[in-house]
């Protein structure tokens, strides 16, 4: 096992645990907390795909800013544990019986599926990551999805304007 | 081997700075406010940097009963980890940069924009009312000024074609950045107080309102982390202004680059250090405003008039 | 006096002759004793009714009747509470009594008349136990809501050695410990509306930007104040209680630590009361020296105010440099009067010294010095953009507001009315003097700054006008009540010295009477009601000061706005604690 193997295994099992604590967490802000813990560790995937612009901006937007946000609300909602609503033992079952009905949908599918092996990411080798190519085609090839992407996110901000202008 | 020795000078100096830094402050402050200054410990009061460590590091580390107790440790903790790792790409000199990444104009952006992470953590994990209006402010202040510090950068970029702060600083060769970008200079200096909340921009703390706003509650090595921090901070903001837009370590050869370097960043801290003495504080709500209302149309206008010069001198 | 013989008869023809009875005064000021039902309608129809109404509700305070002696001739009973109006058009203050019988009496609430009567009435319960029917909010508020007792009644201890040793009970502890708990209702707020949870914040007692230990409970949403309720009372030192065990003279330095920024104004504002009383006129060269130093102390104390002010919007710099200024008057001070911030240097009847020799050069030098000062301030502070952009538009008032809640000094002035009373009621000598009243029209946070920048610039012109125009003579009035007398005169005959022997021993004997005082301080207008029963110490000591109606004030013109607006509007008010809670 090479030192990149090491860290894709560390880094697969930081993923694995943030995402779980951050389920586990009663307090939201940990939650929150846990959350920043799996974007920094996909991002560490992402370097290791050499797709440096990805992993960078996957920090600044997500870990930087809408985690932010997030805190931001959720201090401003003020919730405790004490304040949240138990669920009732359905919504409990209901909530086990799709969450684990998803599951294994995903693995059937990735277990049938026969090209797997062809598909899988190379290692510290390609560079679709780069910014160069990638802008290049984000620029040529999918300009019209990333044109539409920006007209979408043009009207959500004038969404979000005409909302907050109400009061 | 001569890695380990960059990364172990780069940190050396660093916290030097940041800690000689309490003095040079406190000087400049007391000279351009007509009074002394600390003058009692050392020659010319020098040793104040070594007494006020020691101070903070016996004062009593104490953790309030009422607080989130592992949010309160980590927060601080933060800033001083997400400042010194934003050092990593900055280039001292011709060879001396601890990693030259490809993308280091975006990850110092990146490590900046999780400094905000101490501010709200601290304040609110403190469970005091001050400290989370400090925290609040802090985070919309942040965030909004974050946005337009990328932007305000992408001048540069743009005329380098380069993420890498060597070719930066190679591309100022001619002519330094702050005579063809200077909208953006201003505009990221700007922002650059912001991000490290000093004043005129310090409304997470702002005193007289708040206290000592989301650090109300710290105090001994914890709240040295944050007062160090802040520090840092401002010299990373000078290294990346001088980096960015002065030409990095270029100078007449009588100095050698590290030695430009190392006193135009001086220069940048010396600036800091003067508008904190001379300017009062805006409000919280006319700060934003002026941040998304007047800030963020320049740093656009700037981005589109250098493209479209830029295409111009191409073709 | 006309005026005030023809509102007397208008009263009288309007509300009966029966209950109405005219008081005599020392000080000319119209007094009516009023049965208790008149109250409300002869109010009224003073500040509504009347042609050139009383609007402004100067003053309220209570006097303890059951020791005093003499006075046969008024309807006293057991207790008195008194009125204060002024009227701007004719000038002129009518001050109305209500006699209260009993051992805890009750009369009907002004309230609803006057917005500023709220905390006068709260202060009048405090201190003697006299309830207002009618009041909104009627509960102690300088004294601890624990507190047994009200301290200026007669039989309320006046030293804490008549009180016998405190011990603290348990029971006692805890009746304390519950009273610190804090209930939003009992503040008079909620803690929630349908659509918001709201937020409590203490500012104070303890906070860098309430000056002094003042607590204004803030109800937040988000940032917006919905409410400020103020509690003060922490800087109360009992100054009108002590009053009536010092003698005379000796109260003197106890005046200085009313506003302690005001120095020897505050000696001014006594000593004129005493002097109405006494009958003593001082020589031209008593009321120069006098004006001098307290137009010096205007400009020290608008110093401390101005760099603080800064101060509180963020601006770290110009309460050093403001700071050494005002050193440069302090040594002027030091130089004349030996103190610096209680210089306790006035006397009755005169000063402490004569001016010593070389203080024209030291004020002379400050003349020339200062105005350049007052210009780089100018534009440090007052020209900033930011600056500007914290203060203007901020906590503004009206006029009518501004009189309607007992506004004076530089925040009437700020709204466009020109009114000082240096210039309209002037005392002391003031009349001789050539100088002008500064106004603003917006009446918000900047503009009550830049009044009172001009005001430096005016006091200075004052200061100068003394330093050119000393009048020759005595440095203390030749009269038997002047305290104490010039020594060199008492080795001539036996009645000087047996005089001055009695004056320095027990104080002088101040004839029987009523006077009040009305200066413009630093802060507005500060009065001395002084009340005598022919005694060596006075036997009631009423202080109007300007900051406790200020202070009350500051709620209504901050709701709505944010926590930093409502630090501005504080550095604008210009309050001392001290001055606030005497």
């Amino acid at each position: 096992m090479g030192t990149t193997q090491i860290l894709f295994w560390f880094l697969t099992a930081l993923a694995l645990l943030g995402a779980i604590m951050v389920l586990v967490s009663k307090n939201p802000v940990h939650s929150v907390l846990w959350l920043i813990v799996v974007f920094f560790a996909i991002s560490g995937h992402y370097i290791l795909l050499n797709a440096q612009f990805l992993a960078i901006v996957n920090l600044i937007v997500y870990a930087g800013a809408i985690m932010v946000l997030f805190l931001f609300v959720i201090m401003l909602m003020n919730l405790n544990a004490e304040t949240e609503p138990q669920k009732s033992i359905w919504m409990k079952f209901f909530g086990v019986a799709t969450g684990g009905l998803l599951l294994s949908f995903f693995i059937s599918f990735i277990v049938s599926s026969i090209d797997l092996k062809n598909k899988t990411a190379q290692l510290k080798e390609g560079d679709v990551g780069l910014i160069k190519n990638l802008g290049k085609v984000l620029f040529s090839d999918y300009v019209i999805p990333f044109e539409i992407a920006s007209i979408l996110f043009l009207s959500a901000m004038v969404g979000a304007v005409v909302i907050g202008k109400k009061d | 081997m001569q890695h380990v020795w960059i990364v172990l000078g780069v940190l050396f100096v660093l916290l030097n700075v940041a800690a000689g830094l309490i003095w040079v402050e406190r000087r400049m402050l007391a000279m351009w406010q007509d009074r002394l200054g600390p003058n009692r410990a050392g020659p010319l009061g020098l040793l104040i940097v070594l007494a006020d460590t020691l101070k903070l590091f016996f004062k009593e580390d104490w953790i309030p009963s009422f607080a989130d107790k592992k949010i309160f440790v980590i927060a601080p903790a933060i800033v001083v980890a997400s400042v010194l790792m934003s050092f990593v790409v900055i280039p001292f000199a011709p060879g001396i940069v601890v990693a030259d990444l490809n993308i280091g104009v975006l990850f110092f952006l990146a490590m900046s924009s999780l400094g905000v992470y101490s501010i709200v953590l601290g304040g609110w994990a403190s469970n005091n009312k001050y400290s989370l209006l400090g925290a609040m402010r802090g985070a919309s202040q942040m965030i909004a000024y974050e946005v337009f510090m990328g932007l305000s950068l992408m001048g540069v970029v743009m005329m380098t074609g380069s993420f890498r702060l060597t070719d930066i600083v190679e591309a100022q060769r001619s002519v330094w950045f702050c005579f063809t970008q200077p909208l953006g200079l201003i505009l990221f200096f700007i922002a650059g107080i912001a991000e490290t909340h000093r004043l005129p921009f310090d409304i997470p703390e702002s005193e007289s309102e708040l206290i000592a706003g989301f650090h109300s509650e710290y105090s001994g090595m914890k709240f040295g982390m944050f007062f160090i921090g802040e520090y840092l901070g401002v010299t990373l903001i000078s290294a990346m202004t001088v980096t960015m837009f002065f030409g990095g370590w270029m100078g007449p050869e009588f100095l050698p680059g590290w030695a430009w370097f190392f006193i135009k960043t001086f220069a940048f801290i010396l600036f800091f250090i003067l508008l904190r003495a001379s300017l009062p504080r805006p409000r919280y709500d006319q700060l934003m405003e002026s941040g998304w209302k007047v800030l963020l149309p320049l740093v656009l206008v700037n981005i589109l008039v250098t493209g479209a010069v830029l295409l111009y001198l191409k073709g | 006096m006309q005026d005030a013989d023809d509102i007397l008869k208008q009263l009288q023809q309007r509300f009966g002759d029966t209950g109405l009875q005219q008081q005599q005064r020392k000080d000319d000021i119209l007094t009516v004793w009023l049965p208790k039902e008149q109250l409300i309608p002869v109010t009224q129809w003073l500040k509504a009714a009347v042609d050139k109404p009383y609007k402004l509700l100067y003053d309220v305070c209570g006097i303890d009747e059951r020791d005093r002696m003499g006075n046969g001739y008024l309807p006293l009973k057991d207790f008195t509470v008194v009125y204060h109006l002024f009227s701007f058009e004719r000038n002129d203050f009518i001050c109305l009594k209500v006699a209260l019988e009993g051992e805890y009496p009750s009369l009907p609430s002004i309230t609803s008349l006057y917005k500023n009567a709220n905390w006068y009435e709260r202060e009048v319960y405090d201190m003697f136990g006299i309830r207002f029917e009618g009041h909104p909010h009627l509960q102690r508020i300088l004294m601890p809501l624990t507190w047994p007792g009200h301290p200026l009644r007669k039989e309320h201890p006046a030293r804490a050695t008549e009180s016998g040793p405190f011990r603290l009970f348990t029971e006692y502890e805890d009746r304390e410990q519950n009273a610190l708990e804090f209930k939003p209702e009992e503040w008079g707020m909620q803690r929630q509306t349908d659509d918001a949870d709201f937020m409590f914040l203490n500012i104070g007692p303890q906070h860098p930007g309430t000056h002094g230990v003042l607590r204004i409970v803030l109800q937040l949403d988000g940032e917006d104040i919905v409410d400020a309720v103020p509690e003060i009372g922490f800087h109360h030192r009992g100054a009108e209680k002590m009053g009536e065990r010092q003698s005379w003279h000796t109260y003197i330095p106890y005046t200085d630590r009313v506003d302690y920024l005001g120095g020897v104004m505050n000696n001014l504002a006594y000593l004129l009361a005493v002097e109405k009383l006494a009958g003593i006129e001082v020589p031209d060269r008593v009321k120069v020296i006098r004006v001098m130093l307290c137009e010096l102390f205007r400009i020290s104390s608008h110093l401390v105010w101005f760099g603080t002010f800064a101060q509180d919007v963020g601006q770290l710099s110009p309460v050093f440099y403001m700071f050494t200024d005002r050193e440069k008057v302090f040594d002027i001070i030091e130089a004349v009067c030996g103190g610096r911030m209680h210089p306790n240097w006035f006397r009755i009847g005169g000063v402490a010294q004569d001016l010593p020799n070389g203080w024209d050069g030291l004020v002379r030098h400050f003349v020339n010095y200062f105005p350049k000062r007052i210009r780089e301030y100018t534009n440090m502070v007052l020209r900033n953009s930011l600056f500007k952009g914290r203060t203007k538009g901020i906590g503004i008032y009206t006029l009518e507001e501004a009189i309607e809640w007992g506004v004076t000094g530089a925040g009437l002035r700020a709204c466009g009315f020109e009114w000082d009373f240096r210039k309209k009621r002037p005392y002391s000598g003031y009349e001789m003097f050539d100088f002008d009243i500064p106004i603003a029209q917006n009446g918000d946070c900047y503009d009550r700054a830049i009044v009172r920048v001009e005001e430096m610039r005016q006091s200075l012109r004052i200061v100068e006008q003394c330093l050119n125009n000393m009048p020759e003579g005595s440095y203390k009035a030749d009269h038997p009540l002047t305290t104490p007398p010039i020594k060199k005169h008492t080795m001539k005959d036996i009645e000087t010295l047996i005089t001055h022997f009695l004056n320095v021993s027990w104080g002088p004997v101040i004839p029987a009477g009523e006077a009040m005082s009305c200066i413009e301080a630093t802060k507005g207008a500060n009065s001395y009601y002084l009340t005598s029963d022919g005694n060596t110490s006075p036997y009631r000591v009423r202080i109007r000061t300007p900051s406790f109606p200020h202070m009350q004030m500051v709620p209504y013109i901050s709701k709505g706005y944010t926590v930093a607006d409502l630090l501005s509007i504080l550095g604008s008010v210009d309050f001392v604690l001290a001055d606030i809670d005497r």
